[in-house]
């Protein structure tokens, strides 16, 4: 967990759910902010803040799905929930498709919303935690020079130092020199880890 | 056997015959005057034949001056009675001319008895025995009076009299009687008045035989006065006859006649009036025992209505319900009219009665028909609304369970949170309250009920039914924007079918709007009221509106643009808001999209 604690964003324009749903997540001990329409909470959404969103699907004005659209287009990977007051198919499938954690039929059962909120929880920080990795990452592959990159690539693709100093026009002691210095700047121990992290920065093995 | 005997006594006879006759006829009906004149002239005309038999049998002339003299009065009673006679025939003479004739003539026979022998003769000197008809009269000689000229100018007098009358009837146009009357009297009095100046004079010597001119007359007057009384006759027969008409057409019509005589509350009635309202046929009716005849219910109603008539405030027309002492129950309609003393104070009442039991059950009937069939239109479309009525009583059950498991939740800490607890729980019973009334909503809206008329708030009513389609603008992601009218008069109507109606139009309007993009979906809702149509309803959509053609073709029975519509929702509306007395249309806007507007005249009273 990050130090931040995380919320639970309710957004339905129903008031009397909305403070029911708020009532029930408080009891299980979560941190609950609660919006009476899409835009009210875009206005006061931080993409920073952590947690996940329980939203009604129909709504007067921008409904469910159009905001799961701008919260995607904003770049906030924030896992929705949403809630609907009867089981549409062809709706569920889309919203699924485009990154809803969970759809669930009102009236809820408080172990499936829970259980839901829960999963939610752990999602964004399992994602906000690779987010942060990714980005510990892409900073220190930023002090590589454009040579010792070119180098990693190599590395990665399994090659053999002798096979990279000939495909960089260099000698195999230079090669060495800057293999160690990619270890060194990357942190890792070994080239299985380095291979790991290229990885999960996306740098593709060069054929 | 004396033919002068027969004659005069003959002329007598049927002159006393014609009186008695018409004595006996005024005697039925007092108000017939100018018989009794006819009678006083003709019993005077049979006194005078009686004097003039008299004269003619005369041996002195002291006896002849002496019966001269008493036939006088038959004669002027005879004049002043046929004077009175010919002004009330005819209805014409003049009034002024009347009286100096009749003062003339008393005159007359006044100075007739102050001189001596007699009005006519300063002195009879001698009888002359006279022939007629094979025996001997007498015929009187002597001495002209000269005041004798009063009593003829009398009798000039009375002919202008009766010519002037005679023309005043003539250019009336009752030409006959003019004619005959008039033709016979102005005969009648030259030949009488000539023949007794010319025997007084000398100049002609004849007995007196005015009374044959009397008979003659009187016998004219007599016949023209039976065919008045030949015409009452007929007359009467015809009234009969077309009684007798009226009252078989009353029978075919089954129309039922009454007359209530006010002053004395006596109410008469045909046969089968009497049938109608449960009263035996010798039973005594009074306006007590009719209002009791009526369903309670239409006493008040009934009695309003004759008030109103007596008051002279127009006909009495009404429709009732009676309870026979079976226990079964019929609808009259009655018609009526009051009469008025010349005080203005109701006397009678007069009309007819009609039994529409048949009709009154045969609207019963079409209006039943006419509620199932919008009891059937409103479960359809209700059917077609169900999904966002589900959403009605989705969204309270929501809170309700989320509200009582967050509550058990709270339960379960050390130590319960009481107020939150309290909060919870008043949440829980006011949605209860909510899915409640919705539920209570539907069933209204699903029941097949009477139509009840009773005093609404038109906004009131559009609120209920916007709670009600909430759901479906959520769907459809209509827009909604109610501008409804503060004060308006209240209207009255069946609660279920105008829900109806806006239900239908709101629905309608959702699907008018369906291929317009989401932003542009509004619905508007609004309330108005004018004093000339009463309060206004309109229901505005930004679909793509109605062709030119179809505005009216819409409420027609069958008529759909959707395959899942019945097609008879807007003929339905048009049929209860018909039925509300209202109006029910629909126009395009100026922009775009389509208004139905309908009408419901306001309540008379106070304002909501």
């Amino acid at each position: 967990m990050t130090s931040e604690s995380p919320t639970v964003f309710v957004v339905d324009d129903e008031e009397s759910v909305r403070k029911a749903l708020a009532r029930l997540l408080r009891s299980a001990s979560f941190h609950v902010a609660a919006f009476a329409s899409p835009r009210e909470f875009l206005e006061s959404y931080d993409p920073h803040a952590p947690g996940c969103l329980i939203l009604d699907v129909a709504m007067p004005g921008l409904n469910g799905l159009e905001l799961q659209q701008q919260l995607a287009d904003r770049g906030a990977g924030l896992p929705i929930i949403f809630l609907t007051g009867r089981a549409d198919v062809p709706m569920s499938v889309q919203a699924m498709k485009k990154g809803a954690l969970d759809f669930l039929t009102k009236p809820v059962n408080d172990e499936s919303l829970l259980a839901a909120v829960r999963g939610a929880i752990q999602r964004d920080y399992a994602d906000r935690q690779a987010r942060a990795e990714l980005g510990d990452i892409k900073q220190r592959l930023e002090t590589l020079t454009p040579r010792e990159r070119e180098v990693l690539v190599h590395v990665v693709s399994g090659k053999l130092n002798k096979q990279t100093a000939a495909e960089l026009g260099t000698v195999e002691k230079t090669i060495k020199v800057h293999r160690a210095r990619v270890m060194e700047k990357m942190m890792v121990q070994s080239v299985a880890e380095l291979v790991r992290l290229a990885e999960k920065a996306g740098i593709r093995p060069a054929e | 056997m004396s033919w002068v005997t027969v004659i005069w006594s003959m002329t007598a006879a049927i002159c006393l015959t014609l009186a008695g006759v018409h004595l006996l006829v005024w005697l039925r009906a007092r108000d017939a005057w100018v018989n009794v004149l006819f009678s006083v002239c003709a019993v005077a005309a049979a006194a005078h034949a009686g004097f003039e038999l008299g004269l003619m049998r005369a041996t002195t002339t002291e006896q002849y001056g002496a019966v001269l003299r008493w036939s006088h009065v038959a004669g002027s009673v005879l004049v002043v009675s046929l004077v009175w006679f010919v002004r009330l025939y005819l209805r014409a003479g003049r009034l002024w001319l009347a009286w100096t004739v009749c003062g003339l003539r008393t005159l007359a026979l006044a100075l007739n008895f102050i001189f001596t022998p007699n009005l006519n003769f300063r002195e009879i000197t001698r009888l002359r025995p006279f022939p007629l008809w094979g025996e001997t009269v007498a015929l009187p000689i002597g001495v002209a009076n000269h005041w004798t000229l009063i009593g003829q100018f009398s009798s000039l007098l009375l002919l202008v009299f009766v010519v002037d009358a005679a023309l005043t009837a003539w250019r009336r146009g009752e030409r006959r009687r003019a004619l005959v009357m008039g033709g016979t009297l102005v005969l009648s009095i030259l030949a009488a008045a000539g023949q007794a100046a010319l025997l007084v004079w000398g100049i002609l010597p004849l007995p007196y035989i005015l009374s044959l001119v009397f008979l003659g007359l009187i016998v004219v007057m007599g016949y023209e006065l039976s065919r008045d009384v030949l015409r009452a006759a007929q007359l009467s027969r015809e009234l009969r006859e077309s009684e007798a008409r009226m009252s078989l057409a009353a029978t075919a019509a089954d129309l039922g006649m009454w007359e209530w005589d006010i002053v004395q509350d006596k109410i008469w009635t045909t046969d089968n009036s009497r049938t109608r309202l449960g009263v035996g046929i010798s039973e005594r009716v009074d306006f007590n025992r009719f209002l009791q005849s009526l369903h309670p219910d239409d006493r008040e109603d009934v009695s309003h209505a004759l008030a109103k008539s007596m008051n002279g405030e127009g006909d009495y027309g009404v429709e009732y319900r009676v309870v026979l002492p079976d226990g079964q129950v019929r609808w009259i309609a009655a018609a009526g009219r009051s009469e008025f003393d010349a005080g203005h104070k109701p006397v009678r009442l007069r009309g007819v009665s009609m039994d529409i039991t048949r009709r009154k059950q045969a609207e019963q009937q079409v209006q039943q028909q006419r509620g199932e069939l919008a009891h059937i239109s409103r479960v359809a479309m209700l059917g077609e609304l169900s999904g966002s009525l589900a959403h009605e009583l989705n969204q309270p059950l929501t809170a309700i369970l989320s509200n009582a498991q967050a509550a058990q939740r709270f339960l379960a800490r050390e130590p319960a949170d009481l107020n939150e607890l309290r909060e919870i729980l008043k949440d829980i019973v006011a949605e209860d309250k909510r899915a409640g009334e919705v539920i209570q909503r539907l069933r209204q809206l699903y029941k097949k009920g009477e139509v009840q008329r009773q005093r609404l708030d038109v906004n009131e009513v559009v609120s209920e039914v916007v709670k009600l389609v909430q759901g479906e603008l959520v769907n459809k992601a209509v827009a909604l924007h109610t501008e409804l009218a503060p004060a308006l008069p209240p209207v009255s109507g069946d609660r279920v079918q105008l829900q109806q109606v806006l239900l239908n139009l709101i629905v309608n309007a959702c699907h008018a709007m369906a291929d317009v993009a989401a932003a542009d979906r509004k619905l508007v809702l609004r309330t108005g009221f004018s004093a000339g149509e009463g309060v206004r309803v309109t229901v505005s959509d930004r679909g793509c509106g109605i062709p030119a053609d179809n505005l009216e073709r819409v409420f027609e029975s069958f008529f759909t643009t959707r395959p899942e519509g019945m097609g008879f929702g807007l003929a339905v509306c048009r049929t209860i808001i018909g039925a509300h007395h209202g109006k029910l249309w629909a126009e395009n806007n100026a922009d775009r999209g389509a208004s139905f507007h309908f009408t419901l005249p306001a309540e008379q009273g106070n304002q909501a």
